[in-house]
């Protein structure tokens, strides 16, 4: 009794531990890029080229600067830039350059995004001043917006010249917008000619960031993942040491002698549900992260509830999770975005359920990475019980209050949230880590350990388990079938016991029993790995589409029959025959 | 033979003389009648030779040189452990009615016949395939078997593996992974092979190969009417318990490579209207072959059976999810323990379902529930098979049987009857 109290007492302490660093996840920072203010300069010179911006890390060049104004966008408004100096730089610079040189009836202008901060902000880059007549704004990463004096420029005709010098006439539409253009042409950086009449005719060169992937840019992104790795690696050669070193002199050291041992015998791959798991979470993976580099479109409405991260402005779809740990800036927004918000959610939900946690999350694919390279090593892992996943389902809880109700006490989850060290370094954004980092050490060593432990305790999977009663995917025992030798469970990255001990369904019926649950990550698993012929399935609509096999399941263990002379050779049979 | 006409040695060595005499010439009885049964394919050859290798030649079990043998008595000791020690695994639990008699004065008057023949066989002390184990493994499963593993502990190296009674809880399982731990112990100390890896993985393929051939055996058994017949499937199951597993893996593959054969050309070993029948309960050990043997010489078609000593006791393979040492250790104690539907278990709805399964896969049309006399806790559950198989509308009837021959005909008669309501009576519901 008096332990359980103890116990009891150490969890709420660990609860408010977590809860409070949580709160100040921002100042615990694990890696901090210097101000984009402190790392930026501004060179301008004449080499008689076109009015142009160019990106050389973190400097930035105004190319054929002759009679030029330059001007930065401030969170004040236009600012003008007196040198080119990084001192002089407004303080409350926004990251936006924007220069004017006017030259008889031709009005040459060059800007450039916001990449150059590598913030994070919805709005566009939008200067809206009396100095710049002409202006084009990149929203969203997927039009842009064209304005004349301060005003959406409807129903022209504009001429885009691209890096490559091909040109393309397009027509805004009736908001002023142009969506014809792929976000690949962008990248290179492009011309806008207007001519509002034969008198004036206005050119505007637009310049992102050039390509971020591969460069010592983003080798300096990926520095603080990179330490993440090393520490990780570092934190499991010390677990499997420390643990051998202990054990060592016990007698029955059962689960703990951490053996690492090497395998000779040739694994079998039979492809199946699991490759195509592989397969889906590797393009998810790749799309999530470089998604927009690759196919050259966002999908800036689709607000997809997974552990991607949104700091990351490369990937194919938005990220849900913003949304959710931030509902105080939801509410903020247009309806658009709310109704977009809700919209994926419900139909993610609804469709998929937690299919995302298990084929889509980048998080979990990470995690799955981890656990596969303990299997290669054959180093023995944490074997959890009951007791262990109700800790687990105590911590999601905590997590769930935080990942929730932080935005509304003026914390921010992404310092906190792991994810946070992956997606946006792989990309190329530099992206200073609070308490995220070092969670991200955790989450990468325990999934080693224990596989996908994250997902056991994370909030979005548990919100978006929650509707797997409307999901159109299942999990399905025939209990009759069913063996009960428990393999299902042994196998479960989530401990879902119910999945073995269910004998009967709700209504008394034996087979197609629903044995769904908030926690199932539908990654098959338990399908594999049971011996039983359709004594698991996975069904989607009523259908099945993978189904236990028992002859697939021994497939996996066997050597194929012409190779079981080594078994025989292995010790040699001379007494008999 | 000639000891015993020339009245040769001492009395010891006549009665020891007099009783391999008497075993073998049961075991030769019943080999012939599983030999003599019709449709007989040429690949159980090798099965019927290892029964005859081992209790009509009196010779040790069939291994490799130099592999020691440990005994083992239930189904819920993994072979794949003893294999991974490089010792090989032999189920002693006997079926001898020789044996049996000799057992008779050791133990209790209601103990079952098996743990009878166990103890004759262990104070006579003449089998070679008894003699050569250099350990004994004695799960504790029910009373009976507690009892035989304090016996045996006083007279040979032996190990009880306490087996839990629930399976439910972690706790239970992670019980069994301990008692794992400690048998592999003690392996160790009889042949100086340290619990690796390495030899772990190696072991669970070779009897993933076996359990491979067995779904295969298994999958073909399923056609309909017949593929082979139960006595000598029953055969070959038994003979795994005295062979080293490479080497039933190579004779089953043949075996089902043959039966596959026929099956293609529509050779069967039966006729369609054999009423078909499961047989499930104690387990039914060579030469105690009677009760197989009268279903089918009374006409009847043994399509499949639930008894450890036949297809349970290879049937289930662990689920390897963990690739390491410590995950291969779990998945033996699981798959050990979880599926298996030894009555000794609190809670067994896991028989009464798998039984269900069984009567759909070999489409049964009626079921003999065997119990030997004094196995209790089979007969506890006859209660609730009777019951459930009521619901069904699938007959089924208690059979007791001791370890001789004077109740064959007894037998006979029951058999046959219910062989005929399957036959003509309500029971043909199918």
């Amino acid at each position: 009794m008096k332990n359980k109290v103890t116990k009891r007492i150490l969890f709420a302490v660990f609860a408010i531990a977590l809860c409070v660093a949580a709160y100040f996840a921002a100042d615990l920072a694990f890696f901090q890029y210097d101000d984009p203010l402190e790392r930026a300069s501004l060179t301008i010179i004449n080499d008689g080229e076109d009015l142009s911006f160019t990106y050389d890390n973190d400097a930035i060049t105004l190319h054929g600067g002759d009679n030029t104004t330059v001007y930065a966008l401030t969170y004040g408004g236009t600012a003008v830039v007196t040198d080119a100096y990084t001192e002089n730089l407004p303080s409350d610079f926004m990251g936006s350059f924007a220069a004017v040189q006017t030259d008889g009836n031709v009005t040459r202008i060059a800007k450039t995004d916001m990449e150059y901060t590598q913030g994070y902000t919805t709005a566009a880059n939008l200067f809206l001043s009396d100095e710049i007549p002409f202006e084009v704004a990149y929203a969203d990463r997927e039009y842009f917006t064209v304005y004349f004096n301060g005003e959406p420029l409807s129903n022209v005709e504009i001429t885009v010249t691209l890096s490559d010098g091909s040109q393309k006439t397009v027509t805004t539409d009736k908001s002023g917008n142009i969506t014809d253009l792929d976000l690949n042409d962008v990248r290179g950086g492009l011309s806008f000619t207007y001519i509002s009449d034969t008198q004036n005719t206005y050119i505007l060169h637009y310049q992102v960031e050039a390509d971020t992937i591969f460069t010592a840019r983003w080798l300096s992104a990926m520095l603080p993942f990179g330490i993440i790795i090393l520490i990780s690696v570092v934190c499991i050669v010390l677990d499997v040491f420390l643990r051998k070193l202990l054990y060592q002199k016990e007698k029955m050291p059962v689960g703990k002698t951490a053996i690492t041992a090497k395998d000779t015998r040739k694994k079998r791959i039979l492809p199946g549900f699991e490759t195509v798991r592989w397969i889906v979470m590797i393009l998810s993976f790749a799309l999530l992260i470089f998604g927009s580099r690759l196919t050259g479109t966002v999908f800036s409405n689709v607000q997809l509830p997974v552990l991607a991260c949104p700091y990351n402005l490369d990937q194919l779809t938005s990220a849900g999770c913003y949304y959710f740990s931030h509902p105080d800036v939801l509410f903020t927004e247009g309806w658009q975005e709310i109704l977009a918000f809700f919209g994926t959610f419900i139909v993610c939900a609804v469709l998929l359920g937690r299919v995302l946690c298990g084929f889509i999350c980048p998080l979990g694919f990470v995690q799955d990475v981890a656990h596969e390279a303990r299997q290669a090593l054959h180093i023995e892992g944490v074997s959890l019980n009951e007791k262990m996943y109700t800790v687990l389902r105590l911590v999601k809880w905590i997590m769930l209050v935080i990942f929730l109700g932080i935005g509304f006490v003026g914390g921010n989850f992404c310092d906190f949230c792991p994810a946070a060290a992956i997606s946006p370094a792989l990309a190329g954004f530099k992206l200073s880590l609070g308490l995220g980092g070092f969670f991200m050490i955790i989450v990468i060593v325990s999934s080693f350990f224990k596989r996908r432990s994250f997902c056991n305790i994370c909030p979005l999977g548990y919100i978006l388990g929650l509707t797997h009663k409307a999901s159109l995917f299942k999990l399905k025992k025939d209990a009759v079938a069913c063996t009960e030798c428990g393999a299902c469970y042994e196998a479960c990255p989530m401990g879902i016991k119910s999945i073995f001990t269910v004998r009967e369904g709700k209504k008394g019926e034996l087979s197609k029993i629903d044995v769904t649950t908030p926690d199932c990550i539908m990654c098959g698993e338990c399908v594999r790995r049971c011996p039983e012929n359709n004594a698991l399935a996975i069904t989607f609509c009523g259908k099945k589409v993978y189904n236990a096999d028992r002859m697939k399941f021994m497939k996996q263990y066997a050597p194929k029959p012409d190779k079981y002379a080594p078994f025989l050779n292995h010790e040699k049979s001379d007494k008999y025959e | 033979m000639n000891d015993y006409i020339s009245r040769q040695g001492s009395a010891e060595d006549r009665r020891k003389a007099r009783f391999l005499n008497k075993s073998s010439t049961t075991a030769i009885k019943y080999l012939r009648k599983i030999e003599d049964l019709p449709h007989k394919p040429d690949a159980l050859k090798p099965f019927t030779d290892v029964l005859k290798h081992v209790f009509v030649d009196m010779q040790g079990a069939v291994n490799p040189q130099g592999v020691p043998s440990v005994g083992t008595y239930c189904v819920m000791i993994p072979p794949e452990l003893i294999y991974a020690m490089g010792a090989m695994p032999v189920k002693l639990c006997g079926g001898s009615y020789t044996a049996f008699n000799v057992g008779d004065d050791i133990a209790p008057r209601d103990a079952c016949p098996l743990v009878k023949a166990i103890m004759g066989f262990e104070s006579i002390g003449v089998m070679p395939v008894y003699q050569e184990c250099q350990l004994m493994a004695v799960p504790i499963t029910c009373d009976c078997k507690k009892k035989l593993a304090g016996y045996l502990a006083e007279r040979r190296n032996t190990i009880a593996l306490h087996v839990p009674s629930g399976r439910d809880r972690d706790e239970d399982m992670e019980q069994y992974v301990r008692e794992l731990y400690l048998f592999s112990q003690k392996l160790t100390e009889v042949t100086d092979v340290e619990l690796s890896y390495e030899r772990l993985s190696w072991a669970c393929g070779m009897t993933a190969a076996a359990q491979y051939e067995l779904s295969r055996f298994i999958e073909l058994r399923r056609k309909y009417p017949l593929a082979i017949k139960g006595t000598h499937y029953m055969a070959a199951m038994n003979a795994i318990s005295y062979t080293h597993i490479s080497l039933w893996t190579r004779y089953m593959h043949n075996l089902c490579d043959e039966i596959e054969a026929k099956a293609k050309r529509g050779v069967m070993a039966s006729k369609e209207n054999r009423p078909r029948i499961l047989i499930t309960g104690s387990p039914i050990v060579f030469p105690n072959f009677k009760i197989p043997l009268l279903i089918e010489e009374m006409g009847g078609a043994l399509v499949a059976d639930e008894t450890c000593m036949g297809e349970r006791g290879a049937y289930d393979p662990p689920a390897i999810v963990d690739q390491s040492t410590d995950g291969i250790m779990r998945a033996l104690a699981n798959k050990s323990t979880r599926p298996c539907t030894c009555p000794t278990f609190v809670d067994n709805k896991r028989r009464v379902y798998r039984i269900m399964q069984m009567l759909k896969d070999y489409r049964v049309q009626g079921v003999i529930y065997h119990v030997l006399r004094g196995c209790l806790v089979y007969d506890y559950e006859y209660q609730v098979m009777e019951e459930e198989l009521g619901k069904l509308g699938i007959p089924i009837i208690r059979i007791e049987s001791d370890y001789n021959e004077e109740d064959v005909e007894q037998l006979r008669i029951r058999i046959e009857a219910f062989i005929e309501l399957i036959k003509y009576g309500k029971g043909s519901s199918k």
